[in-house]
């Protein structure tokens, strides 16, 4: 019995000291940042302003059957930089979400523009509406995340190191299907 | 009392069936880290999402070994000894118990050793399985926002897997423990009904199953998780969970006074 405690033990000890190892270079806490809208936040001269988050049933997944929610940021994006910046570019450091992970793109054309074309000149402001579909949860409340992730969206790793929850609600969701 | 039960199951040798089973389940699991699922998670997948240990921590996403573990726990709860009181009428066992220890003190050990030995032998591969994610893949902080399978509604404490991990962990693991034993204890009373040492490595099994077809008891599905998940158990199947401790409790007593066939 007392060998069998004494392997144990040092089993034990060998796995601690594994996990602290392999752990070592992660982040064990999420950075977030609780704050009331409007929200802004600023990186390489590009500065986002979201004002309101809207959320409301609208439609339903053909495909899959399930029910939509229309999620809509209103956000002012100000390019203070010296050079223009194509508008992907800034939505890909700002993410919208809710807790089913299943958020799609951004909806609408602006102006009649594709917003994957769009590019926000130097030192010029523009306000834009950024529209998602999510899935409907089984739920009265949803949570909805708005994100900021400080590095390009091609640096993936980095992104996972050092992402920023800039700001996350729960809202009821209406008009249920 | 407990104690010599507990000698006699350790001296079975039915109970090396259980070792390749549980090879089985760690080698699904290596190969889960590996090579699908969980390896691809981590690397890429989806760039919002950090996923680590704690993120894909099987109940929570449940990899090949766990899903099986879940449909083989009934096998493995059952194997060690729910035909205690079997074996005993069917050979001396009875007579050598009645000379010490009474009616009641004898069909309580047993129904005991059966619920410890039973919730061990199930949680054994769960704390492997978590070991070897644990060992295997980084962890990262956890909150709301990087989980994608744990909704608020159906998780059961969630706030205190993201606040205090470790405590959570060992609950589950507590819960897994009490759902193993459960799930044993009824295997033993339906093979003292039955009064056949086998029936209880599958009848559970198929009980449970067909519960899930049940329109009565609706959302009793979640019963079939009991031993390993983290969800919470609906109505339906609370009412299917005190249906069998009322089941095993007149077992107990019927043992408690004798009336064998």
């Amino acid at each position: 019995m007392k060998k069998f405690v004494a392997v144990f033990a040092v089993f034990l000890l060998l796995s601690v000291v594994r996990y602290q190892t392999l752990n070592a270079d992660y982040p064990q806490d999420v950075e977030i940042e609780e704050k009331t809208l409007p929200v802004t936040y600023e990186q390489d001269g590009i500065s986002f302003t979201v004002h309101r988050v809207t959320m409301d049933t609208v439609t339903r997944d053909e495909e899959e059957d399930k029910p939509l929610i229309r999620v809509v940021a209103h956000l002012t994006i100000e390019n203070e930089s010296a050079e223009d910046v194509p508008l992907p570019l800034v939505l890909n450091q700002m993410h919208l979400n809710n807790f089913s992970k299943t958020f799609s793109t951004i909806q609408p054309p602006i102006d009649g523009d594709d917003p994957e074309e769009i590019v926000i000149p130097a030192d010029e402001t523009i306000e834009f509406d950024a529209e998602y579909l999510v899935a409907k949860l089984n739920q009265e409340e949803q949570m909805v995340y708005l994100a900021i992730i400080p590095e390009l969206y091609e640096e993936k790793y980095q992104e996972k190191l050092e992402q920023k929850i800039l700001y996350y609600e729960t809202i009821p969701v209406e008009g249920a299907l | 009392m407990i104690r010599s039960d507990f000698y006699r199951v350790s001296k079975r040798r039915r109970l090396w069936l259980l070792l390749p089973i549980y090879l089985i389940l760690l080698v699904m699991e290596l190969n889960s880290i590996f090579t699908t699922d969980m390896a691809q998670s981590l690397q890429d997948v989806d760039w919002f999402v950090q996923a680590g240990s704690r993120t894909i921590w099987p109940p929570l996403f449940p990899t090949k070994a766990y899903l099986i573990h879940q449909y083989l726990v009934y096998f493995i709860v059952a194997l060690p000894a729910s035909d205690l009181f079997i074996e005993d009428a069917k050979t001396q066992f009875l007579e050598h118990y009645q000379m010490h220890a009474k009616r009641e003190k004898y069909a309580l050990s047993h129904y005991m050793s059966n619920f410890i030995i039973a919730g061990l032998a199930g949680v054994l591969p769960l704390l492997c399985i978590s070991w070897l994610d644990f060992m295997m893949v980084p962890s990262v902080g956890t909150h709301p926002i990087n989980m994608n399978v744990l909704p608020a509604d159906r998780a059961y404490l969630y706030d205190l897997f993201f606040d205090h991990f470790w405590l959570y962990f060992f609950i589950v693991q507590i819960r897994a423990f009490l759902g193993c034993g459960l799930i044993g204890a009824f295997s033993m009373a339906i093979n003292n009904t039955f009064h056949n040492s086998y029936v209880g490595y599958v009848l559970p099994l198929f009980i449970m199953q067909l519960s899930v077809e049940l329109p009565v008891i609706g959302d009793a599905y979640l019963v079939t998780e009991l031993p390993s998940s983290v969800s919470k158990i609906g109505v339906g199947g609370w009412i299917f969970v005190l249906l069998m401790i009322a089941f095993i409790l007149y077992d107990v007593f019927k043992q408690m006074k004798g009336n064998e066939r």
